[in-house]
């Protein structure tokens, strides 16, 4: 899911440089040091994913995991998949050096979007809520990207309605897929490191941290108590 | 042979480990599988037969582009053609000018791809054609109205002569079929990476993080 080169116009591109230099800089600005081996490792998987194709009949798919990338990284799945992007442009000639704008804001965007998504499980209270809700967030990924493909599209005079629901059909195996990759992914995480999710801290540590200083507070307090 | 047990025994004993061992495994696997990656990228691909201009769009992992809109522009990007391909991404016309040619395939959704015909091979392929086409006739048309008598002293060159033109006609479309799935086995391969150009980009991310991570570690003390 790619944009070649040539398709759009100079203010779409423009546009796109600008909405993906905007949002690349605020994202890039929550990234910690702690976190820059994961994003580096999901941002390979990224960039690797789109370029193995798994054979199904006749044709071929290959995973785009930009729902991934916002399920495990959070925000700052944006300048992740900005990267992947250029490089993936770069050296594989996927879309083009003028597209790169729209492209990061497309397939970025649909990472936020997934992450947006993933965030919602909190409101949630049901068994295996990391595998629907993964699957969920690997979904909307290609699906919010389908939108931006559409709308971007609209701009070069193809028709929005109909470019959109031809978008969207085409890429409905890719969302099936997706959402059972991307949700089983972030199920296994859940279980065999859920700090490696995105989005697992704000609403985790909270609770149990006033109890853990009140507990140890009441120790502290025994342990005054007793030798006195 | 106890050796082995107790180790084993002590990785399994790692929460951590076998996870880490099976993703390692299905990763390595993965990339063993599928020795050629490539992506769905369009390619696009043009050549002259005579006087006609073949051009053909398909996706690398060969798929056809089907009913997609391919235009032709001169090099002042002036619209000169426009055609949609049949069930095997071809689309045939005949030369429009003799200059270069921008050709682009348009499959929708984003995708397209374009290729541009150089004038000489144009020109070149045209010239030919032109001259296999005028020469003999006016040549029997010259033999047939002056020269009735000596049939043995004018008939060899002439003969020859369109010989050669029939020949090189002959020899034109022979080559041009034989070299055709050369060149597309070219295009593909041009457009096909290797398994080394994704190891090496992910040898970028990790490297670029690195320098990131150095930069920031210099920053926080």
């Amino acid at each position: 899911m790619h944009i070649s080169d040539g398709i759009l116009s100079a203010p779409v591109l423009i546009a796109g440089f600008i909405g993906t230099a905007a949002v690349a800089a605020y994202t890039l600005r929550q990234l910690d040091l702690d976190d820059i081996p994961k994003v580096s490792v999901i941002t390979s998987v990224f960039f690797v994913a789109s370029l193995i194709h798994i054979p199904i009949g006749p044709s071929s798919v290959h995973l785009i995991l930009g729902g991934l990338v916002g399920v495990v990284l959070g925000i700052r799945a944006f300048p992740a998949i900005m990267l992947g992007i250029i490089l993936q442009t770069i050296l594989f000639g996927h879309g083009g050096v003028t597209v790169i704008g729209v492209n990061t804001m497309m397939l970025g965007g649909g990472g936020l979007m997934a992450y947006a998504v993933w965030q919602l499980r909190h409101h949630f209270n049901i068994n295996k809520k990391e595998m629907i809700f993964g699957g969920l967030a690997g979904a909307m990924g290609i699906f919010s990207a389908g939108i931006v493909l559409a709308l971007s599209l609209v701009t070069t005079g193809e028709e929005f309605i109909a470019t959109a629901w031809y978008t969207l059909i085409a890429h409905i195996p890719v969302m099936i897929i997706e959402a059972l990759v991307v949700g089983s992914c972030a199920a296994f995480l859940a279980r065999v490191k859920p700090d490696a999710l995105a989005g697992q801290l704000p609403l985790v540590t909270p609770i149990p941290a006033p109890a853990t200083t009140t507990t140890t507070e009441a120790t502290k307090a025994s342990n005054e108590d007793s030798p006195k | 042979m106890k050796a082995y047990y107790t180790k084993n025994k002590a990785i399994i004993s790692n929460p951590y480990q076998p996870a880490r061992c099976c993703i390692a495994a299905m990763a390595t696997i993965f990339l063993l599988i599928t020795p050629t990656a490539f992506a769905h990228k369009l390619n696009m691909f043009a050549y002259v037969e005579g006087d006609e201009i073949f051009a053909e769009g398909y996706f690398t992992d060969g798929k056809k582009a089907k009913n997609s809109t391919i235009t032709v522009f001169d090099p002042d990007n002036k619209q000169l053609l426009q055609g949609t391909s049949d069930d095997d991404g071809q689309f045939t016309f005949a030369i429009p000018q003799q200059s270069d040619l921008r050709i682009t395939v348009n499959a929708g959704m984003g995708h397209q791809a374009e290729y541009v015909l150089l004038k000489d091979e144009l020109s070149d392929e045209t010239g030919i054609a032109i001259t296999t086409t005028s020469q003999p006739s006016n040549t029997t048309s010259d033999i047939t109205s002056n020269n009735n008598d000596p049939q043995t002293t004018a008939l060899p060159p002439i003969a020859t002569r369109i010989e050669n033109g029939a020949i090189r006609a002959e020899v034109e479309r022979a080559v041009g079929k034989a070299i055709k799935p050369l060149m597309r086995e070219l295009s593909t391969m041009r457009a096909e990476k290797s398994l080394a150009d994704i190891i090496g980009g992910v040898g970028f991310i990790f490297g670029l993080f690195g320098i990131a991570m150095y930069f920031k570690s210099r920053k926080q003390p």
